[in-house]
């Protein structure tokens, strides 16, 4: 009976033991599991996470670009990108045979990156979304797709040297560049757990971390202000074929760009095939400004109480400074003129007397309180500087051609500014091309104001510089830039361009023409230039001013800017065309420029033997006055068919029925190609096929 | 098998309570124990419960989350979808589009020099700002 109790009280005491044991067993395990999952939950899982899961990384769509419109200029879409998993991949060669054709990449090179160890690896990127159906119909192991944003420019080239390009994941050049910070967003990634081979694991859940899309930017620039530009360049590297033409375009009272080209361009989906042609040259590149700088010198000269308008001066062609006799454009000189048709002639020796007057200090303090020599500091990479002398380097002859423009270089962004100077009141304004920077809920992060860099000259001084200038483009060399039924205050200039050895290239010129528009009231200030024309008289009334003209003509009817009140409206009073006949171009343009009309030159050769309208005829002010050129010695019963490229039908169909060719025309615009070529030798009664273009078709 | 064993135990005379008193503790003991029990019914019937309503909102939490992450993805689709649309506007409304279909297609043609007239509603005098 003990021995019962005994054994039953100690199988008691075994399962009490056991139970507690158990008990204690349990709450360590429970403790372990609490220590691991609370209290070191965190770190342990952190040095897991990078072992159970692998990344592909997803760009982020890039912020767009705007017109002050809200137009769209640059943006993008979202793409694949094809990345290879080699760990999952089962089959490299026939993988890279599938995939050779669709990607259009060697099969080598495909096997080789779908055999290399390493957990991902990127095939092609930003396919196009056909090839990426194609790759997807395939269904082949260890192939992912991972979005990304692809830039498009719907535009095509328009503005393309402003906006820049986009590399594979970054601005390169122009606006995309400068504001990559912004318009770059936060990249995202593609994330899957995988085994510890880097292999997939079947049916457990990917995650896609969208990547945060970039902010966008509003322009100053006007989209159709660019294109009207743009246009008008083109049809100038038509017309007179030059080496280059630029614009650039602002609103005078700001300071914001309204438009800003140069010509050629460059498509910037396929950048790599304009690399020649990426710089925004009115911005980035420097030369020697010629006549338009004499601006600065009259602004000077004027706030000084140096100028009067009634003063005679006698030019005699030249002016010998330090010994040196230094010429006027005219050659023959302008003989007595008041300072008034000095402005209006553009005068050499009349600006160099101004130059001398001011002395060097006060000149040179004038070229830089223009900003000339500095960087303007608008939101552009690469801004050119310019070169304008130290005091110290200022002897008679570098104050002379400086007065004049000449020995100097400045950018055509610094003129520019020197010019909205003039027409806002005498204020240099801080140039800049974006005007407000938006989140992606369109908040705006960053917006600028107009920025007055400082007080150049005073107003009157301003008022009466804008009233010589309205008179250049009255009675002087920027006559044909009026534009019926406003005021207009413009500024021709004609450079020698200066070759790698900084000696003057013979022949070469850069011709130009900077004005504002209204000149009550200007709304925009516009300056063109074109560098080495090959055709036609290489004066800036000749080329400068036609481009000007029809730019400014469109701008205003766009802007819908009313006319003018006031005397000063360029009156329509027919002008007698002049004999040409026996004359060289040059000697030609110097005639008709004082009467307002242009030369168009057809042919070629030392003298003019024809000539249409013919001398004596009355016509309005810029008519064109097309004449013939030809070496007497050299005429034959057979003609040598002209260039007719940049002409307009109308045009090409005169001059073809003064040769006694007939004209067969196709298409609309202005003639780009010609069959039979320029120069063939072609006998009186044969028909030339000429295709007109839109000149941005080109 | 233990009836057996207790049944070989000796009979040993056990000392039994007053009558009355050992009524009322039975009584008192077979109550407490009701009691648990409701109260042990009440409490697996409330964790019951509980754990149903946690399991329904786990389930409604993930039924959200689908509705979410679809949400997201048709907000994304339609963002695309609005991208390509931005892109093909912008590319249809390009102006050197419009221009070569005015030429092209409705043959217009630009204003020759005297085709325009500038209206003027008057004219005013001004003089020279240096006068």
């Amino acid at each position: 009976m003990l021995e019962s109790q005994v054994t039953l009280s100690a199988v008691r005491r075994r399962v009490v033991a056991l139970f507690f044991v158990v008990v204690i067993a349990v709450v360590a395990l429970i403790g372990r599991l609490a220590w691991l999952q609370i209290f070191r939950s965190e770190k342990l899982y952190a040095a897991a996470w990078e072992q159970w899961n692998r990344s592909v990384p997803a760009r982020s769509p890039r912020g767009s670009i705007y017109d002050r419109e809200g137009r769209i200029l640059a943006g993008s879409i979202t793409v694949d990108t094809i990345t290879a998993l080699p760990a999952q991949v089962e089959d490299p060669l026939g993988t890279a045979r599938a995939l050779a054709p669709l990607l259009e990449m060697p099969e080598e090179e495909l096997l080789e990156r779908l055999t290399m160890e390493r957990s991902s690896i990127y095939l092609k990127r930003k396919v196009p979304p056909e090839v990426s159906q194609e790759v997807r119909e395939l269904d082949l192991p260890g192939i992912v797709f991972t979005p990304e944003g692809q830039r498009y420019y719907p535009n095509g080239s328009l503005a393309s040297q402003l906006l820049g390009f986009v590399g594979m994941d970054e601005g390169l050049a122009g606006l995309e560049s400068y504001y990559e910070k912004y318009l770059q967003g936060k990249e995202g990634y593609l994330l899957f757990p995988s085994d510890n081979l880097g292999r997939q694991i079947p049916h457990e859940v990917k995650r896609f971390v969208p990547p945060k899309e970039g902010m966008d930017l509003h322009l100053t620039v006007d989209e159709t202000i660019q294109y009207i530009v743009e246009r008008e360049l083109a049809r100038a590297m038509i017309e007179f074929q030059p080496k280059g033409a630029l614009a650039i375009a602002a609103d005078p009272k700001t300071g914001a760009i309204l438009a800003a080209a140069s010509k050629p361009d460059y498509d910037p989906m396929n950048y790599e095939e304009g690399e020649d042609y990426w710089a925004l040259t009115p911005v980035t590149g420097s030369y020697e400004p010629g006549s338009t700088f004499k601006l600065v010198t009259l602004c000077a000269a004027v706030e000084e109480g140096l100028y009067n308008e009634k003063e005679h001066f006698y030019c005699r062609g030249f002016a010998t400074v330090g010994g040196h006799n230094i010429r006027c454009w005219t050659g023959s000189g302008h003989g007595s003129i008041t300072y008034l048709e000095a402005v209006e002639s553009s005068c050499n020796p009349a600006f160099m007397q101004l130059g001398e007057r001011l002395g060097a200090e006060r000149l040179f303090g004038y070229i830089r309180a223009f900003g000339c020599g500095e960087r303007s500091g608008i939101d552009y990479p690469g801004e050119g500087e310019g070169l304008i002398f130290e005091p110290e380097q200022v002897g008679p002859v570098e104050l002379a051609t400086s007065s004049f423009g000449q020995g100097i270089s400045v950018t055509p962004l610094q003129q520019l500014m020197v010019v909205s100077a003039i027409a806002n009141g005498g204020n240099l304004m801080k140039p800049y091309l974006v005007e407000k920077i938006c989140n992606l809920e369109g908040k705006a992060v960053y917006e600028r104001e107009p920025e007055i860099v400082r007080q150049v000259i005073a107003k009157s001084t301003a008022d009466k510089v804008t009233w010589l200038m309205e008179n250049v483009t009255l009675h002087g060399s920027a006559m044909n830039a009026a534009i019926e039924g406003y005021r207009i205050a413009a500024k021709t200039g004609t450079a020698e361009k200066v070759g790698a050895g900084g000696a003057y290239i013979g022949g070469e010129y850069i011709v130009s023409l900077v004005g504002f528009v209204p000149a009550e009231d200007p709304q925009i200030v516009l300056y063109v230039a074109v560098d080495g024309a090959t055709r036609g008289v290489q004066w800036g009334s000749q080329i400068g001013a036609p481009i000007f003209k029809r730019i400014m003509t469109d701008v205003l009817n766009y802007l819908q800017v009313p006319p003018s009140k006031g005397e000063a409206l360029p009156e329509a009073k027919p002008v007698k065309v002049p004999d040409l006949m026996g004359l060289s171009a040059d000697e030609a343009a110097a005639k008709l420029e004082t009467a307002g009309l242009m030369l168009r030159l057809v042919g070629e050769g030392q003298s003019i033997v024809n000539q249409t309208p013919k001398s004596g005829a009355s016509v309005p002010r810029q008519t064109q006055i097309v004449v013939y050129l030809s070496d007497e010695e050299n005429r034959s019963d057979q003609i040598s068919l002209p260039d007719l490229r940049g002409f307009t039908m109308k045009e090409a169909g005169e001059v073809l029925t003064w040769l006694g060719l007939y004209l067969q025309a196709e298409g609309s615009g202005i003639a780009v190609e010609q069959n039979p070529s320029a120069g063939t030798p072609i006998e009186a009664g044969e028909a030339v096929e000429v295709l007109f273009e839109a000149p941005m078709e080109r | 098998m233990l009836q057996a064993r207790k049944a070989a135990l000796p009979l040993r005379p056990v000392p039994e309570p007053p009558y009355g008193a050992a009524g009322k503790l039975q009584t008192k003991t077979k109550d407490r124990r009701k009691g648990l029990k409701g109260i042990s019914l009440i409490l697996l019937l409330g964790c019951f419960f509980f754990g149903l309503v946690v399991i329904a909102q786990y389930s409604s939490i993930v039924t959200l989350n689908y509705r979410l992450y679809q949400a997201e993805t048709r907000i994304k689709e339609l963002d695309e979808e609005y991208r390509q649309l931005e892109q093909q506007a912008a590319r249809l409304s390009s102006l050197s589009r419009i221009e070569t279909i005015a030429r092209t297609e409705l043959g217009m043609r630009e204003p020759e020099s005297g085709q325009l007239m500038v209206m003027t509603a008057g004219r005013e005098k001004s003089s020279s700002p240096g006068e």
